[in-house]
């Protein structure tokens, strides 16, 4: 290469131009050349005994992993790494549900990596809020925090006044170690529940007694889907290939939601209910299926019990036009929708988590899987309730399951699940003390009226309480009453910056785990493919290192081990019935790619043998009665609007709640949070598009601009929930903590009326 | 040794000269400008008041001895920052707090938890988009494998990190003052005292990457750098003479760097890698 220019280092964007060396090759060979360089005043490289290997770009490092987040979709992912460094990934094309390609989220994932804004080292906070941050060593947190615990223990005589809050940040099997970090270490404080689908859970328990969805690979035999409070499109893009191909061969596709959504807009049918009138919607069309004939008599008399008595609620209180008055959908489509659906056979529904995180959620559920099983669509191949699943989760719980200290005492009473994969629930029954459970959806008000012994410590990780909890200025102030706040993150959030130590946690490429979706019926392992950048740590690390501060200063006080290798830890995940369910022999199979469930049938209760009570599908379930609801899945209204319009803050399509949003690449498309309103309630107001305005109500409010759309009902509100890393916006300013009807059985605490919502809006 | 850390930013301040002052038989190298580099080094490195304490110290050392190596800067106006002028019996504590604010300034512009707005990384600067571990980490890597060395936990930390590029310069610098000392001058290139028969080939490119590194690689990021940091409300004046100084050092590094003759050089010429230890007694600083 010619010497072009007497440049010196002027061209400061052109790495690749004209340069005043020459050929950095010939340096580096000549400096090798020279021989040993020992004697150079290095203080911060050390040296190195490997020579420079030449460049190959072919010459990449393939990995394993798997989308560890919230989503349907559990993305088996291939990694490919060079120089130790992530250079790009993409989807399995082993696994035909991922079908070698991710979504528009996953495909930052090298941005998380490599964000300069990871949080990189342990950090304490001098002064809450302050933002006053010192660096400390992993030993020197880990210290300051035994300290406090044992000092907490001392105090109150047991652990309860430290809580744990986690949840979905992270669905790698082995986090579950942080359960286990707090086992270990006694009977603590847990914020108990899920905020995300527990109300129809239980409603699935009830009926069928499980949630247990078909494959959503056999969506396409479906000769009609209904998509009813979901958004795919955006939230499950690899389901919407089946939804296609059903469609392709001649199924109706109906989609059902408040909004336009990017799904209701592929669809043949688009109906756009009243919020929150699911409950009408559904009982109308089984009037309607009822009167008609429609009804699959050999299910409801051979497989189900109480239809009977389902079929006189519907005859004495329930008309198609009342339904349509509720709803706002017209009786005629009612009508001809729920003919179609009971005429169409398989037909299926796909029961969204956005309809039942309302007041009245877990029944809305009930009527629409009575809707579905009344048709005989339940155990159907492309037909059924289709919700969720835990089928394929039957690990070990290896790092979760620990023993408390010998002679920890802790909560005398009453112990429920903690949370829907609680794999320890009912074996907590046999001991005298249990963990003390806070209702998670009520974090803000259970922290601040926990009692003997108030919460003191916090241990936050998988979740970004300020993000996801409600009411958040109240979260605030009960945050104020915490002793000390732990947050294990990768990124500066609200909730870090409420902190007073962050530790640093690895992303899913630097850490051995496996991954189990909900929704689909691949399992998929987790390679570590490159180091852990910076100082970060895996959280069964983090409980490995805790545990040994906690030996050395107290021995015996934490049961933890205190030397762990990730990888095995991994593979202690697994057992017999795993592989026999992927059909593995060893989790090394998994290397050449993702497994997916042998199932007897793609229909969930394909043998149409329940796990209720009766062993039938319950349109009556007395469980649900002794619960304190309706043993039919009757009308119930409904919350009363608080304000005037309708608030709803689903999440978009660049973010899983607050993740995502705040890499750069998704800022590219989402820079700002919008409210999104209709024409007509925007003029009502005198707002323009693009108008700051600010949304409130009793709870709080938030500064945003304005966005006018007809794809929002009039009368709506809509703000996607998210997290912006240069911005001060919060959706849970305007989200309280109104319970679900149901969750209560399976997860531990309610659901939570998310959609359940309002607010004001006026120009800023 | 106060000045030359064994270990990355672990210049403690209990090792910290109290005075600025540096005692004759000090190792301070054969110039002022390892001098600052070791100094500037471990500023970017440190890891707390202590080591920022240090670092200061040690600048406050280097420009007492060397004279105040920024021209642009007004004389002295930011020469020395590490001691009080006027320190009175009550200082130490206030010296401490302090120290604690430089400490809690430089997170907030380069290490976090939150969103920095200088991240004193190359790659940070020079890819399209902002990110770590980028072309630039690799570059940087590549060059200190040639030299023989890597970072501490190569592949965890990056490798474009500011003080180990300024570590890189430090050693790239001694190569060429070695040169310099027992006979080489610059682009004089009088070898006649060097006894292994590649020390051209050696000489040349420890001068290339020396031009890479200072004039090409730095210049592209370190400028912008700087300039963003300094735009922060609020630089504690400990950071903002390192950061000037850094600028200033690398400008006129870069300005230094001459053209390089075309001809008369065999790109490739290199012969094996010799044992490690083979000629190392030959480049012994004088």
């Amino acid at each position: 290469m010619p010497d072009t220019s007497d440049k010196t280092g002027g061209g400061a964007l052109s790495r690749q131009g004209p340069s005043c060396s020459p050929s950095r090759r010939s340096f580096l060979k000549g400096l090798i050349a020279s021989g040993a360089l020992a004697t150079l005043p290095c203080g911060l490289l050390m040296p190195r005994n490997a020579s420079a290997t030449p460049f190959n770009k072919t010459d990449y490092q393939i990995f394993r992993n798997a989308c560890p987040r919230n989503c349907y979709d559990t993305c088996s992912m291939v990694t490919y790494v060079k120089d130790g460094v992530v250079k790009f990934v993409e989807g399995a094309p082993e696994s035909t549900y991922t079908a070698g390609g991710l979504c528009v989220k996953g495909y930052t994932y090298p941005r998380r990596v490599y964000s300069p804004d990871r949080i990189k080292y342990p950090m304490v906070q001098d002064g809450r809020g302050s933002g006053n941050w010192r660096r400390v060593s992993w030993d020197e947190a880990m210290e300051r925090i035994a300290r406090k615990l044992l000092e907490i223990k001392e105090k109150d005589g047991n652990l309860l006044g430290l809580a744990l809050t986690k949840y979905s940040g992270n669905f790698g099997i082995t986090n579950y170690g942080v359960e286990g970090m707090m086992s270990s270490l006694g009977y603590t404080t847990r914020l108990v529940g899920t905020p995300c689908w527990p109300a129809g859970i239980d409603a699935q328990n009830y009926d069928m007694g499980d949630m247990w969805c078909n494959d959503p690979e056999d969506m396409e035999a479906s000769r009609y889907i209904i998509i009813w409070g979901a958004n795919p499109a955006w939230c499950s893009v690899h389901s919407m290939k089946y939804v296609y191909a059903a469609r392709d061969r001649g199924a109706k596709v109906v989609v059902i939601d408040p909004v336009l959504t990017q799904t209701a807009a592929k669809g043949d049918v688009a109906w756009q209910p009243e919020t929150g009138s699911d409950v009408a919607l559904a009982l109308g069309m089984a009037r309607h299926v009822l009167d008609q004939d429609l009804v699959d008599r050999d299910f409801v008399t051979g497989n189900a019990v109480g239809f009977e008595e389902f079929a006189a609620y519907l005859r004495q209180n329930v008309t198609v036009e009342w339904a349509a008055e509720t709803s706002g959908i017209p009786a005629d489509d009612i009508r001809r929708v729920a003919e179609e659906f009971a005429t169409a056979k398989p037909a299926t529904i796909w029961i969204g988590y956005g309809m039942q995180r309302h007041v009245n959620g877990g029944v809305a559920v009930r009527a629409i899987d009575a809707l579905v099983a009344m048709t005989g669509n339940v155990g159907r191949v492309g037909g059924g309730a289709r919700y969720g699943h835990l089928q394929t989760w039957g690990f070990n719980y290896h790092a979760m399951i620990q023993a408390p200290p010998a002679g920890s005492t802790g909560f005398v009473g009453k112990a429920g699940p903690k949370g829907e994969f609680d794999v320890t629930a009912g074996a907590a029954a046999a001991a005298a003390y249990t963990d003390r459970a806070l209702n998670i959806n009520k974090t803000a008000q259970e922290l601040l009226d926990a009692q003997n012994p108030p919460v003191r410590v916090l241990w936050s990780s998988c979740k970004n309480p300020f993000a996801q909890d409600f009411d958040r200025n109240k979260l605030e102030k009960a945050f104020t009453k915490l002793e000390m706040v732990v947050s294990v993150e990768q990124f500066f959030t609200e909730t870090v910056r409420h902190s007073d130590i962050v530790l640093p946690v690895t992303t899913l490429f630097e850490e051995w785990t496996v991954n189990a979706s909900y929704w689909h019926y691949w399992v998929s392992l987790n390679e570590q493919a490159i180091a852990p950048l910076h100082e970060a740590k895996s959280n069964i690390e983090i409980a490995a290192l805790l545990s040994r501060h906690m030996n050395r200063l107290s021995p015996g006080s934490c049961t933890y081990p205190q030397e762990i290798d990730a990888k095995e830890w991994m593979a202690k995940e697994f057992n017999k019935g795993m592989y026999e369910l992927l059909g593995i022999t060893h989790w090394q199979d998994l290397r050449k790619g993702p497994a997916k469930a042998r199932l007897a049938s793609s229909a969930s209760w394909s043998e149409r043998r329940f796990k209720t009570p009766s062993g039938k599908y319950e349109f009556r379930s007395d469980l649900c009665a002794s619960h304190g609801h309706k043993a039919l899945p009757e009308y119930k209204e409904g919350r009363k609007p608080y304000a005037p319009y309708r608030l709803l803050t689903p999440h978009s399509k660049f973010a899983i709640h607050s993740q995502f949003a705040n890499l750069d690449w998704m800022e590219e498309f989402q820079k700002e949070p919008f409210v999104y309103l209709h024409p007509a309630l925007a003029k009502a107001k005198g707002i323009a598009d693009l108008d700051a305005v600010r949304v409130f109500n009793p709870i709080g409010e938030v500064k945003l601009r304005a966005k006018l759309t007809a794809t929002v009902p009039d009368g709506c509100l809509l703000v996607y929930e998210a997290w912006f890393r240069k911005l001060d916006f919060n959706v849970q300013n305007l989200v309280d903590d109104e319970p679900a009807d149901m969750g209560a059985y399976k997860t531990g605490a309610p659901g939570v009326a998310i959609h359940d919502q309002f607010a004001d809006v006026a120009r800023a | 040794m106060v000045l030359a850390p064994a270990q990355p930013g672990m210049v403690s301040r209990d090792a910290a000269p109290d005075a600025p002052a540096l005692p004759d038989s000090a190792p301070v190298g054969g110039t002022g400008r390892a001098c600052l580099l070791r100094g500037l080094r471990d500023l970017f490195a440190a890891r707390g008041a202590g080591d920022l304490r240090a670092a200061s110290l040690a600048l406050d050392a280097c420009t007492a001895r060397y004279g105040n190596p920024v021209p642009l800067l007004p004389n002295g106006a930011v020469a020395h920052v590490a001691v009080p002028h006027h320190k009175g019996p009550q200082d130490d504590a206030g010296d401490d707090a302090r120290w604690r604010e430089v400490e809690y300034a430089f997170n907030r512009l380069f290490v976090g938890p939150m969103s920095v707005p200088a991240p004193p990384y190359a790659s940070a600067w020079l890819e399209n988009d902002p990110r770590l571990m980028g072309e630039a980490a690799m570059d940087v890597r590549a060059l200190y494998h040639a030299l023989g060395y890597a970072v501490p936990g190569e592949g965890a930390i990056p490798d474009d990190h500011v003080s180990f590029e300024l570590d890189a310069a430090l050693a790239l610098s001694a190569l060429l003052d070695a040169d310099t000392a027992t006979g080489g001058h610059g682009a004089g290139r009088s070898f006649d005292s060097r006894p292994p028969s590649d020390d051209p080939e050696r000489r040349m490119a420890a001068e290339d990457a020396w031009r890479w590194l200072v004039a090409e690689h730095m210049s592209a990021w370190v400028p912008r750098f700087v300039q963003r940091a300094l735009a922060e409300p609020g630089v504690p004046p400990a950071i903002a003479r390192g950061l000037a100084l850094l600028l200033c050092w690398q400008e006129d590094a870069a300005r230094a760097c001459a053209p390089r003759p075309a001809a008369g050089r065999s790109m490739d010429a290199a012969g094996p890698a010799s044992p490690a230890g083979a000629s190392a007694t030959a480049f012994h600083r004088s």
